[in-house]
């Protein structure tokens, strides 16, 4: 069993890298007719193992699998090492699903820099891995920096003004993070001389803390730090602009899986590997950062023009979301949090894509130039409306339940006010997706438009695979959470 | 002797961060960034973190800054314009609000650290040769390295290799 | 005759209640079914079931004591039925109302447009009340009960279909009380742990019993037409078709509401004279009584004088079963049936008016004495009767009530004295105006035109006259019957014959001469019947309280809709407001809110650095404060 593991978990790092490698050694001339089914492979792969390793944890009955890259790990127990649980597993999903939806877009967008692209995603798609696989808080910072180079270089692709604008904030806000976060990791090393999350957390657990003023200081600016990275209110300037001027498959990657990966995913990984089962200060900041974010991003959302820009918002108000479960410390929230944040890279994703369609048909994403474009564009439509209700917590879509089990969580941790604010704000998320769909999709067609066809070929297909995700997802939901509950997680 | 350089590292470190705050141009900003990047990366090094100095250096001090300048020289030219008195005066009352919030940090960071510069010696790593820290105790840090140069590469051959062309 | 009540009684048993109530109902719906043009078809269903209803009346009459049950709803709501001496009673008088008031009907409705739907609304009533009268638990009679605001609404509206005001009143001044009758059924019920009717018995007055004595006899009063539940009568005399009148509020309804206000005081509840609830009955019965007489005396126009008249006549039953003493509970089941019949036969006599002449207007008509004998006749005896004159059965009725209230209190007494002066000088001012002086008619009417009553609708007059003096002469055939419901009550007591207190019967005669006095002073006054009591409607003090009367100031119902617009006007504004919060205030609130949020996003870096450092800030103050 234990081979079998590490060759399939080999695959994560290996499959994108030796893309990389063959992408470049054949060369640009002979390659880039190659790059969408490539990318698109490295995607689907990438998801495939993870469901395979998902199912292997099941069957062993195992939480987490080790392993090392090359090397033998056994010199000392100080070594990092790289590892797989259930949450690393559904988050790899997630990177194998958007990935390969970005392709897609990217090939149904008739990209021009086909070949830069996929070389720069397939970084991006390992840094991303690496921040789902690495065991220590150092390694998670390096990946969380080669992540945001990538991005950087994604959303300045076409050396647009736009772009490269976006890509400076990114740069500008990303900086001042990692400075935030390199500051907090120094301070938890001075106090425990290693990075590795079991030391961490163990030192968290037995309070074994010389100095518990440190810890707190080095919290406060990890909080703040991945806070940035994630697009958080009130550290979220950047977000929108990133995500509103970057080309449309990195829009897709973007708003489906990075800023999720760069930062809520660090979140989750602190609340559940070191302060799962507590509940401190940490837990109130993070669920009142969350709220601000889900009420605050709604808020932002419903006033905005620009189809990606009001994603960008709602983004915002999910992350809110994820960060509200995780923050309530305990195991339904911590599984809430991880399935919302499937849900989000699914329905957001679905979303990104149908902007991307919209804009390859129409030319613009302004919605007050849009209109009526249900009748021309039916698979747009149909799972924009999809991705919206999921997102709006609609029953039985899949984002429904995850969004149920985050204010079970947040009315048990933080009581009912806590958990109504979070309800209600559903309301708002009904209400900024009403109106686009009203604005883009419904009423009389624009004259200008009555031209418009469908988008074809990448794009109406991950669209429609992405819808199928959400909707399946939503109706097994019950049974996804009977082998969580058999698994002893709920 | 160590403690000296130190210190003066970190005073250099303070003023290029509040020169990189006041600067107008934002190639000056980068390269001050830079040298903040470089100062710290000696500091670590002097501290006895050699494969942390390795990568600021490397993906601070090199890579961002390489973006940054790549950037800035693709925006700056079509939004050049003189700085009016108004502006000028608005930059400058900054910086005393600049100095505090340094300040602060600093004494939060004093405060919290007690200023212990002298190198620790970590106990795990006692006993191990550098090649065993790098290659079989930082692999993960290691690939990450590889894939950050990687990612340089791309990111100077797509934002500046073809710009020349154009 | 024997040999059909004989097969009625031996051969279908107990199965004769359910005929009772499911047979006039299924020939109600055949009423309607049967098309338009078919008058004679209609009215021969109708007869046939008005006339078996009677039939099958005399078989429960002659049916011994039976209770019986089918099991229903479940929670102890069962179809319960029972024959005794009460139902007995109630029932075959009932039914013979009902067959006259229906024979009456068939003549009065011909060549009507709305008669088919009549005959069906009447039959309803019957087979609702038949089944009221039968029930033996409270949810079914509950059941029957509303029902009757059923036909009660839809008789309403048959002649005004586009002005559905009286009907609307109606319903809900009698949906009023059938409401309090409903919470008092429900803690009569809670009260005593069972809801058969048969097994409640003598509950005490206090606590929660004293509520829902209340409201259940809020719900026998409202039906009965008493004060502050009438006020939709007099409206109805003018905008419901006669044969309604002569029904529900002046017959059956009476009994309806008497039956049960008699069971409630007799059964359910211990009702004990003296006591602070007798006496709250007593005083609605005597406000009913005086109230409704002096806007009586006042009223110019027949059938609103005479539903006037419906109302007062049932305060002073109230006021004698209120007392709780046997002779008043008596006197006033024995008033319920006199009045059914003199009332009956007041309100027939009026329609006969109304079909030859087309008006009831007093200031139109006069003299018809001469014209329509027999009419005449029948109405002299009817108002004889409810004047409580000797020896008609209105006068020994009323003397039973007058001695339970002089029992009671002198001040019931008084004003039962007054209203008995009252309801002569009115009937003599009617009787007058109508019959006698010189002959007055309206002006497209020819005198020629004006001929007695066809015989369908003269029979059920003579035989309601006749009937008012049998029961007046031989007074022991009806008494015989009612004294035996009291029970042990009664204590041996026998109120047939001539009244026992000569005092009493001294009084109302003078009363009775005093009122003919009255009258003589105000024709010479004013030289016409009509104006007779003029005297006494514009007397200083009375003549602007009469004003305001007429002018529905007085009408509860009219108070009641200004507490309810006043309250719907609070609602709607409530609504508006909770509309504005939601369609407007959170609309601005939220795109202010957006708009602001839209605008801070600048795209300045500087901006959200700041913004930054302003979160981690309030992050180290939490962080600060909380540790």
């Amino acid at each position: 069993m234990s081979a079998s593991f590490t060759s399939l978990i080999y695959t994560y790092i290996g499959f994108p890298l030796l893309a990389i490698v063959v992408l470049n050694l054949i060369g640009k001339k002979h390659m880039e007719k190659f790059c969408a089914p490539i990318g698109c492979a490295v995607g689907v792969v990438q998801a495939v193992t993870s469901v395979i390793t998902m199912l292997l944890l099941l069957q062993y009955n195992k939480a987490a699998v080790n392993f090392s890259q090359f090397w033998d790990m056994s010199v000392s127990t100080e070594a990092a090492y790289f590892s797989v649980d259930a949450i690393s597993a559904i988050v790899l999903f997630c990177i194998g699903m958007v990935t390969a939806a970005s392709f897609l877009t990217a090939a149904g967008m008739r990209e021009e820099k086909m070949f830069n692209y996929t070389n720069v995603m397939l970084i991006l798609v390992l840094g991303m891995s690496g921040i789902a696989l690495v065991t220590d808080l150092f390694s998670l910072y390096v990946f969380l920096e080669i992540t945001g180079i990538a991005s950087f270089v994604l959303i300045a692709l076409h050396r647009d003004i736009i772009g490269l604008e976006g890509s400076f904030k990114y740069l500008v806000m990303s900086a001042v993070a990692s400075a935030f976060i390199l500051a907090g990791l120094s301070f938890i090393y001075m106090e425990t001389g290693s990075l590795r999350y079991d030391a961490v957390a163990e030192m968290l657990a037995g309070n074994t803390a010389a100095e518990p003023m440190l810890i707190w200081l080095a919290f406060l600016f990890l909080i703040a730090g991945f806070s940035i990275k994630s697009g958080i209110v009130p550290f979220h300037g950047w977000l929108p602009d990133a995500y509103q001027s970057a080309p449309a498959p990195v829009s897709v990657v973007l708003g489906g899986i990075v800023t999720k990966m760069a930062g809520v995913y660090a979140i989750i990984r602190i609340m559940s590997d070191f302060l799962l089962g507590t509940y401190s200060v940490i837990n109130l900041a993070f669920m009142l950062l969350g709220l601000l974010s889900i009420v605050m991003g709604a808020l932002a959302a419903i006033a905005q023009g620009d189809f990606k820009r009001i994603l960008a918002y709602s983004s915002i108000s999910q992350i809110g979301y994820i960060v509200l479960g995780a923050s309530t410390g305990s195991m339904i929230g911590l599984i809430g949090a991880v399935l919302h944040f499937f849900n989000h890279a699914t329905f957001k994703t679905t979303l990104f894509v149908n902007s991307a369609a919209v804009e390859r048909q129409t030319g613009t994403t302004e919605i007050e130039r849009l209109g009526g474009l249900q009748k021309q564009m039916p698979v747009t439509g149909v799972s924009s409306v999809l991705a919206f209700l999921s997102t709006a917590g609609i029953p039985p879509l899949a984002g429904f339940w995850s969004k149920l089990l985050i204010i079970i969580a947040a009315w048990q941790a933080g009581g009912p006010l806590i958990a109504g604010i979070a309800l209600v704000a559903s309301i708002l998320t009904a209400a900024y997706f009403l109106r686009l769909q009203r604005k883009v999709f419904f009423g009389p067609v624009e004259e200008h438009l009555s031209t418009v066809k469908e988008a074809r070929g990448g794009i109406a297909v991950s669209a429609v695979a992405l819808s199928a995700v959400t909707v399946v997802v939503g109706l097994l939901f019950p049974v996804l959470l009977q082998i969580l509950q058999a698994q002893g997680l709920l | 002797m160590n403690e000296t350089i130190l210190l003066i590292c970190l005073a250099f470190i303070v003023i290029a961060a509040i020169a990189c705050a006041m600067f107008r141009s934002m190639l000056k900003c980068a390269v001050s960034l830079a040298v903040v990047s470089a100062l710290l990366a000696c500091v670590l090094y002097l501290m006895g973190a050699t494969w942390a100095a390795l990568f600021e250096l490397s993906v601070c001090a090199g890579l961002v800054t390489v973006v940054f300048a790549s950037a800035i020289s693709l925006t700056s030219t079509s939004r050049h314009q003189p700085e009016n008195e108004e502006e000028h005066r608005k930059r400058v009352a900054g910086l005393p609000f600049i100095l505090i919030a340094t300040g602060m940090m600093l004494m939060v960071v004093i405060a919290a650290t007690g200023f212990h510069i002298e190198p620790q010696a970590n106990a795990a790593l006692v006993g191990l040769s550098f090649k065993d820290v790098l290659w079989n105790m930082r692999q993960a840090d290691v690939l990450g390295q590889i894939i950050v140069i990687l990612a340089g590469a791309f990111a100077v051959a797509i934002l500046f290799k073809e710009s020349d062309k154009a | 005759m024997n040999g059909i009540s004989a097969f009625l009684t031996v051969g279908s048993g107990m199965n004769l209640l359910y005929v009772m109530i499911l047979l006039p109902f299924v020939l109600a719906l055949l009423c309607l079914a049967i098309p338009k043009q078919s008058y004679a078809a209609k009215a021969g269903v109708f007869v046939l079931a008005v006339v078996a209803n009677l039939i099958f009346a005399f078989g429960v009459f002659r049916a011994p004591d039976a209770t019986m049950l089918i099991p229903w709803a479940g929670f102890e709501i069962n179809l319960a039925l029972r024959i005794y001496d009460f139902s007995r009673f109630i029932v075959i008088a009932a039914a013979i109302i009902v067959f006259l008031v229906g024979l009456y009907s068939v003549s009065f409705l011909r060549r009507k447009e709305y008669a088919g739907q009549f005959f069906f609304y009447y039959l309803l009533t019957l087979a609702l009340a038949n089944g009221a009268f039968l029930a033996n638990n409270f949810v079914v009679m509950l059941f029957f009960w509303e029902g009757l605001l059923v036909s009660l609404f839809g008789m309403l509206v048959l002649v005004n279909k586009d002005n559905v005001r009286t009907a609307v009143k109606a319903i809900v001044l009698s949906g009023t009380a059938d409401l309090l009758l409903m919470l008092g059924i429900a803690m009569t019920c809670m009260h005593a742990g069972t809801m058969m009717m048969d097994a409640v018995n003598d509950l005490s007055v206090s606590g929660i019993g004293a509520v829902g004595f209340l409201c259940m006899l809020a719900g026998a009063i409202g039906k009965a037409g008493s004060m502050p539940f009438h006020s939709w009568i007099p409206d109805a005399a003018n905008d419901a078709p006669l044969p309604f009148m002569a029904l529900l509020p002046a017959a059956l309804e009476k009994m309806l509401g008497i039956y049960l206000l008699t069971r409630i005081v007799l059964d359910f509840y211990d009702l004990q004279p003296g006591s602070t609830m007798s006496l709250v009955v007593m005083i609605i019965g005597a406000v009913t009584l005086f109230f409704a007489v002096s806007m009586a005396l006042i009223q110019k126009d027949m059938k609103r004088l005479l539903s006037f008249h419906a109302i007062s006549q049932v305060g002073y039953m109230i006021l004698g079963i209120g007392t709780a003493l046997p002779v008043g509970i008596v006197g006033g089941l024995f008033h319920m049936v006199n009045n059914a019949l003199y009332k009956c036969c007041l309100f027939l006599s009026a329609g006969a008016i109304e079909r030859a002449t087309g008006t009831t207007d007093l200031k139109r008509v006069g003299g018809l004495g001469k014209m329509m004998p027999l009419t005449g006749l029948c109405f002299i005896i009817a108002a004889l009767s409810i004047a409580g004159v000797p020896p008609f059965n209105g006068f020994f009725s009323k003397e039973l009530v007058f001695d339970a209230a002089i029992e009671s209190h002198t001040v019931f007494y008084v004003i039962a004295v007054v209203g008995a002066f009252m309801t002569a000088a009115s009937f003599l001012k009617l009787g007058h105006a109508a019959f006698f002086g010189p002959t007055k008619l309206p002006d497209d009417v020819k005198k020629e035109d004006v001929r007695e009553a066809p015989a369908a609708m003269l029979l059920p007059m003579v035989v309601l006259a006749a009937a008012c003096v049998v029961f007046g002469v031989w007074n022991r055939l009806p008494l015989d019957m009612i004294q035996p419901l009291l029970g042990d009550t009664l204590a041996g007591q026998d109120f047939a014959g001539w009244p026992h207190s000569m005092t009493l019967v001294l009084i109302s005669l003078a009363v009775l001469l005093l009122a003919i006095i009255n009258h003589i002073i105000g024709y010479r006054m004013t030289g016409e019947g009509i104006k007779a009591v003029d005297h006494i409607h514009y007397a200083p003090g009375l003549r602007q309280l009469y004003h305001c009367a007429e002018q529905h100031y007085f009408d509860p119902f009219d108070i009641l809709m200004v507490f309810v617009r006043i309250y719907a006007w609070l609602c709607y504004c409530i609504d508006r407001a909770i509309n504005w919060i939601y369609d407007v205030l959170l609309v601005r609130l939220t795109s202010f809110f957006s708009q602001s949020l839209k605008n801070f996003n600048t795209g300045d870096v500087a901006g959200y650095m700041v913004r930054s450092f302003i979160g981690l800030a309030f992050l180290v103050l939490l962080f600060v404060l909380l540790i």
